[in-house]
């Protein structure tokens, strides 16, 4: 809709009839004083074109001009595509509506619809239409004044056009309904398989499930098939092993090897007890014969341990004699060792006693160093303490404080402060007469030039001009005056006091008693250095250092012959040189010391050896004795020759014996009990276990017949044929379900993301155009939207998200009318040309923003129908817009 | 006189139908009793001297109680001789499937042939000579003992036995009980009467195989039917004529191939020409090839209707790749996000490299099937 004319006329204060006309395309200015009626202008506008002529009541009154019975009347020509309407309403008495176009006319309420259905908007049931609810698309650009700072209230139904706008532009982003609906039908196969979190369902576990109770049903089922024919193949075996018992008579036989074991093991018995008195008569021989042949053993070893100890005895003696010699030198060699280690010793002794000496001179001559160096500093101490006391003596004669000597200061300036005050207060005379004039003031010549203070009544000798007496006229002066000589007298006190002259003098005097003061610490300072702990600990060292060398003085005194001739060596000794001879001596010593226990260690040893050697000796002779004492008594007892002959018997019974026991052992081996008892105990077992396995096989048989009685009523085949359909059933379920829930997961996520790219563009179009105007106003920046109610949420600057409610008043007011051109720029640009109006919209501009306001404004008009209502027509007149004025 | 005898053979009493649906199983499973009655009604008809049933009475040797029970009682209509052979499905073990049957108190006239002896007619004419199976496997001829059974001179031969025989049918399993292909001229049988292969076929001189009376698998050619063998004396040769008994007509459509929507319009034509009453038809269809969503769409479509019509379609489309292609995407009105949801998936179903390409296809195709259902609306 592009507005063509307006005409008003009793409309509110519009009482004379006021026409609007020649509106363009563009930018138009509606010019008017406050209270002119541009305003009213605007509700005739809205009344008009959304209120229904019938409209009664409150709303009606409203029209009206105050207390006029009137009927408003209102005309609005306008285009609506490509044709010229013209719309006419008369509100309250003979209310009417007229729509034209083209020669055809529309009246009263089908003249309304028809509107309606132009414009897209919904009238309220009764009652005024509102701006935000009943005026469509234009209650959103149509702004009134004092309101262009709020944020856009974007009724429902104005959302829905601007999507509708909106997605016309984005449809082929957001897929229209059709990818809507698809993705709603898709969501809900995925609903199925996935909770809102995307996890599972139950029902891929319920699936699952149901397949691994179906598969452990098959296999419960198997294994009971399996254990059916399991068992028919036992019953086979166990028949076919009974039929095979029967037919080989096997029990019997088992028994009949029972029987024939048990006369073995009868025989096998006899022969081993024959073997056994056979082994006993050949123990009893061979005990014999071992009795007789020990005794002719131990003959023969007694006659041998005999010679031996003989001879021993021999061996012994001989190594006596050889060791005598050896022990003779040893002794020798021990006792020349023994000289060499004495005297070694005295050389130590020696060496000793000159180091001794040596060390005592040595000590002596540092003693004396002390002793020379401690009353060389008692004597410069002595000397630098005797300075400080005189210096200290000085500053006392000199005694002056920096307190006296500024309270002195403080007299003396009061003494001064005083005269001044005085001077101030006294009368000033100035003498500048002739040199002949003899003139005298208080009697006393005054020369011509002199200037005079004058305290008090004063008579100056005029000569032979009389007198001239002078009265200084001050009020306080006689205070002054006391003041002054108190003072005066203050000072000469304090002076005569201190005994100086002035306060300089008592200055001059502290300073010397410092001077002197310091001196008298440096002096002390010496002292200190030369005697750190005193003059006393001093002279306490120095008199211990004269006792010490005292009593080295009495010690040589009482020296030995001996002494003095070493002392004589031990003066052209150095310590040093000492020391090296008591470790020649000293080395000396240990080597005799090494060499003696060499030569008393070998002695001692060789008598070890010899003490040894007599004990072995006096051992061999006792032992040859007993054993000659003992082989005669046994020889005694049996001789030799009788006792080989009892040897020579008892070895011929014993090869007797022994072949009747191997007679007996061959006759055992050739049968063995041990053998024909296993050969017993084993048929005896083969006997048993044919017996048990004859009696298990038919009890199992019965066992087993009985059990494929119960498993074959039970029709095992069909019920696992059942299971297992059952379960590929299950199985073919499960996979399905699992296969479809990934395919519908896949896809729902797919599609959700490409939706939610999608929506990134949803909004593009208002904020591209919303950048082409705030490229003029606020470069860089950007307008973002709330998706839902098309609000403006934030500006984003420099990178910031500023919220709309956060932004100045101003920059409120010019976002928001940007944003209102914004729309109509997208809605004309989508075919349904819109007109913006604004009513004193830009009042809150600074004159930068609000020269780039009608920049954009100006830019806008290109493109769409904009009319500006204002006050200021001078601001607009730059923009080359035709400007109406009204007046009402 | 003649001497008139059924062959039949592989009932699988309590096969259990468990590819089908339970009611379709259910159904399947009566008929097989069905059919034993039919039989009866048949022997009955002709006058027969005897049925033989060559092994395969049961499907398995693990029965209830109750299908045993059943299978005696669906023999009643025919109060002849009902001689039955174990077979593999059903050996003959000490207390197995057989020794239940006899002790559930089968009539006389029901008889289990548990031993390789022969029986005799109480007229004397013919003596069955039976080579029951002990085992559900095993390698050795069980006919070889047939060879030394001795009959009563001028007593008509007839052996009856189960298992594959040598060197004769095509794609049996060789490994299993394998028949001496002379087995008939060796042990002078007039008439050798064989069970396991489930069609009927003449396998050799004599000898012939039955087939099942009701089919239970899509295999073998000319099940359903039971054979008359009519002998006119001792030394002839039998006249052998197939009857048929079975209700079901298994049908085996494994060459299927769909590659467009014509192929689809095809199998459509095809599917119109069965025989009917479509209710007794099971058809087994395999279909191969590689189509777009527009195809496979419609070919479930047609398979939907044609369940509801034969009594049971065992469909395999393993073998069906069905692609998402340009011209079925395009269907999808897809703009915006939808679009661009769809070109990721595309890039994911072609990248090789993607782990999850196969279930961007299944993706695809679920948004194309969404698509149309919310088309429909």
């Amino acid at each position: 809709m592009i507005l063509r004319r307006l005409e008003v006329r009793n409309f509110r204060k519009l009482i004379e009839p006021v026409r609007v006309d020649d509106l363009g395309d563009g930018l138009t200015i509606i010019a008017g004083d406050n209270e002119d009626g541009k305003s009213t202008l605007l509700q005739a506008l809205r009344s008009l074109l959304f209120d229904r002529h019938r409209l009664s009541g409150r709303a009606l009154e409203a029209m009206l001009p105050y207390n006029r019975p009137v009927a408003p009347e209102l005309v609005l020509a306008f285009d609506h595509d490509g044709r010229r309407y013209e719309l006419k309403k008369v509100f309250g008495r003979g209310a009417s509506a007229v729509l034209s176009a083209d020669g055809v006319a529309w009246r009263g309420l089908e003249a309304e619809e028809r509107l309606q259905g132009m414009l897209g908007f919904e009238p309220p049931g009764s009652g005024a239409a509102a701006a935000d609810r009943h005026h469509g698309v234009w209650g959103l650009l149509w702004v009134e004044q004092g309101s262009a700072f709020r944020n856009l209230a974007v009724s429902d139904g104005n959302q829905q056009v601007l999507r509708q706008t909106l997605e016309h532009e984005v449809d082929a982003v957001l897929a229209g309904d059709q990818g809507h609906a698809l993705l709603e039908a898709v969501r809900g196969d995925y609903r199925r398989w996935f909770t809102e979190t995307g996890r599972p369902k139950k029902i891929l576990k319920t699936a699952a499930e149901a397949m691994a109770a179906r598969a452990e049903t098959v296999a419960r089922m198997r294994t009971r098939l399996e254990t059916y024919h399991e068992r028919l193949d036992e019953l086979d075996r166990l028949r076919a092993r009974l039929a095979a018992m029967a037919a080989a008579d096997t029990v019997p036989a088992a028994r009949r090897i029972v029987a024939d074991a048990e006369h073995d093991r009868v025989e096998a018995n006899a022969l081993a007890a024959a073997g056994q008195a056979a082994n006993t008569a050949l123990e009893l021989k061979q005990s014999q014969a071992r009795s007789v042949g020990s005794r002719w053993q131990q003959r023969q070893d007694a006659v041998r341990a005999w010679d031996e100890a003989r001879r021993q005895c021999e061996r012994v003696r001989a190594r006596l004699a050889e060791q005598a010699d050896a022990l003779m030198s040893a002794t020798e060699r021990a006792e020349t060792a023994l000289a060499n280690a004495e005297a070694a010793h005295v050389g130590l002794v020696r060496a000793d006693a000159v180091s001794r000496l040596v060390h005592r001179r040595e000590d002596r001559r540092r003693h004396e160093e002390r002793r020379d160096d401690l009353e060389q500093r008692r004597r410069l101490a002595v000397v630098a303490l005797d300075a400080a006391e005189r210096a200290r003596r000085r500053a006392a004669e000199q005694a002056m404080t920096t307190d006296r000597v500024a309270a002195l200061r403080r007299l003396d300036q009061a003494a001064r402060d005083s005269a001044v005050a005085l001077e101030a207060a006294a009368t000033r005379l100035t003498f500048a007469h002739d040199a002949g004039l003899p003139l005298r003031l208080d009697g006393k010549a005054v020369a011509p030039g002199t200037s005079v203070s004058v305290f008090d009544t004063a008579s100056i000798d005029l000569g032979p001009y009389g007198s001239l007496t002078v009265l200084p006229g001050g009020g306080d002066l006689a205070e002054r005056r006391a003041a002054c000589a108190t003072a005066r007298q203050a000072l000469v006190q304090a002076l005569a006091d201190a005994g100086v002259a002035d306060p300089d003098a008592a200055q001059r005097r502290l300073d010397e008693n410092r001077t002197w003061l310091r001196k008298a610490d440096t002096e002390a300072e010496v002292a200190k250095a030369h005697a750190p702990a005193g003059l006393e600990a001093l002279e306490r060292d120095l008199l211990a250092v004269h006792d010490t060398l005292a009593t080295l003085d009495s010690a040589d005194a009482g020296f030995s012959d001996e002494e003095w001739d070493l002392q004589a060596e031990a003066t052209t000794l150095s310590v040093e040189q000492a020391a090296a001879v008591r470790r020649g001596a000293e080395a000396t010593v240990q080597r005799a010391r090494r060499d003696l226990e060499t030569a008393q260690t070998a002695l001692r040893d060789l008598q070890a050896k010899r003490a040894h050697l007599q004990g072995q000796l006096a051992e061999a002779d006792a032992s040859e004795a007993r054993l000659a004492d003992r082989l005669a008594a046994d020889r005694a007892e049996l001789d030799d020759q009788s006792l080989q002959q009892a040897v020579m018997v008892a070895n011929i019974d014993l090869q007797e014996a022994r072949a009747s026991v191997s007679a007996a052992r061959a006759a055992v081996n050739a049968r063995p009990l041990d053998a024909a008892e296993a050969r017993l105990t084993q048929a005896r077992a083969n006997l048993l276990a044919l017996e048990a396995e004859a009696a298990e096989a038919t009890r199992r048989l019965e066992s087993i017949r009985i059990e494929l009685r119960v498993l074959g009523e039970e029709g095992l085949a069909e019920a696992l044929a059942d299971a297992e359909a059952d379960w590929e059933r299950a199985r073919m379920q499960a996979e399905r379900l699992e296969r479809d829930g990934r395919a519908v997961r896949l896809l729902y996520e797919t599609l959700e993301a490409a939706q939610q790219a999608a929506k990134q563009h949803y909004l593009e179009p208002i904020r591209q155009r919303t950048r082409r105007y705030l490229d003029r106003l606020l470069p860089d920046s950007d307008m973002l939207f709330d998706r839902k109610t098309l609000a403006i949420s934030h500006l984003r600057r420099d990178g910031i998200d500023e919220p709309f409610d956060h932004l100045s008043i101003g920059t409120r007011e010019q976002i928001a009318v940007i944003t209102r051109l914004a729309f109509a720029d997208l809605l004309t640009a989508n075919g349904r040309p819109a007109a913006v109006i604004l009513d004193d919209a830009l009042v809150y501009a600074d004159s930068g923003r609000f020269r780039a306001m009608k920049r954009v404004l100006q830019e806008a008009a290109q493109r769409f129908q904009v009319i500006v209502l204002t006050c200021r027509e001078g601001d607009y007149r730059d923009l080359d817009a035709p400007i109406r004025r009204v007046t009402a | 006189m003649t001497l008139t005898l059924i062959h039949t053979a592989d009932w699988q009493i309590g096969k259990r139908f468990g590819a089908f649906d339970e009611d379709v199983a259910a159904l399947l499973r009566q008929q097989r009793l069905a059919t034993v009655a039919q039989i009866g009604r048949v022997a009955s008809q002709i006058r027969a001297d005897a049925v033989l049933v060559a092994g395969d009475v049961f499907d398995s040797d693990a029965l209830a109680d109750e299908t045993l029970r059943r299978t005696v009682r669906a023999m009643d209509v025919f109060n002849g001789p009902w001689l039955l052979l174990p077979g593999n499905h059903d050996p003959h073990r000490p207390e197995g499937v057989w020794d239940r049957v006899r002790r559930l108190g089968a009539p006389d006239n029901v008889v289990p042939l548990t031993e390789a002896r022969p029986w005799l007619s109480p007229d004397r004419r013919f003596a069955v000579l039976p080579a029951p199976l002990f085992r559900h496997v095993s390698a050795d001829d069980p006919t070889r003992c047939l060879d030394g059974l001795a009959t009563p001179d001028g007593v008509i031969r007839i052996g009856l036995a189960h298992g594959a025989l040598a060197n004769r049918l095509p794609g049996s399993d060789q490994t299993r009980t394998a028949i001496a292909e002379d087995r008939a001229q060796r042990a002078g049988l007039a008439y050798l009467a064989l069970g396991d292969w489930h069609g009927m076929v003449n396998i050799a001189p004599r000898t012939w195989y039955s087939g099942t009376p009701e089919p239970d698998r899509f295999r073998h050619d000319a099940p359903g039917r039971v054979l008359a063998v009519r002998f006119a004396d001792s030394g002839s040769d039998p006249a052998v004529e197939p009857i048929t008994v079975g209700r079901f007509l298994w049908l085996d459509w494994s060459d299927v191939t769909v590659r467009r929507a014509a192929d689809v319009d095809a199998l459509a034509a095809r599917l119109t020409a069965l025989p009917t009453p479509h209710e007794d038809l099971v058809l087994r269809l395999a279909v191969i090839g590689t189509v777009d969503l527009t195809a496979r769409h419609q070919l479930d479509r047609l398979l939907a209707d044609w369940q509801a019509r034969l009594r049971a379609i065992q469909v395999d489309l393993s073998g069906l790749l069905a692609e998402a292609t340009d011209d079925d995407l395009d269907q999808i009105d897809a703009r915006g996000f939808v679009a661009a949801a769809i070109r990721v998936l595309r890039c994911r179903r072609d990248d090789p490299n993607d782990a999850e390409r196969g279930t961007a296809d299944d993706a695809l195709q679920w948004l194309y099937a969404r698509h149309h259902r919310l088309g429909r609306r």
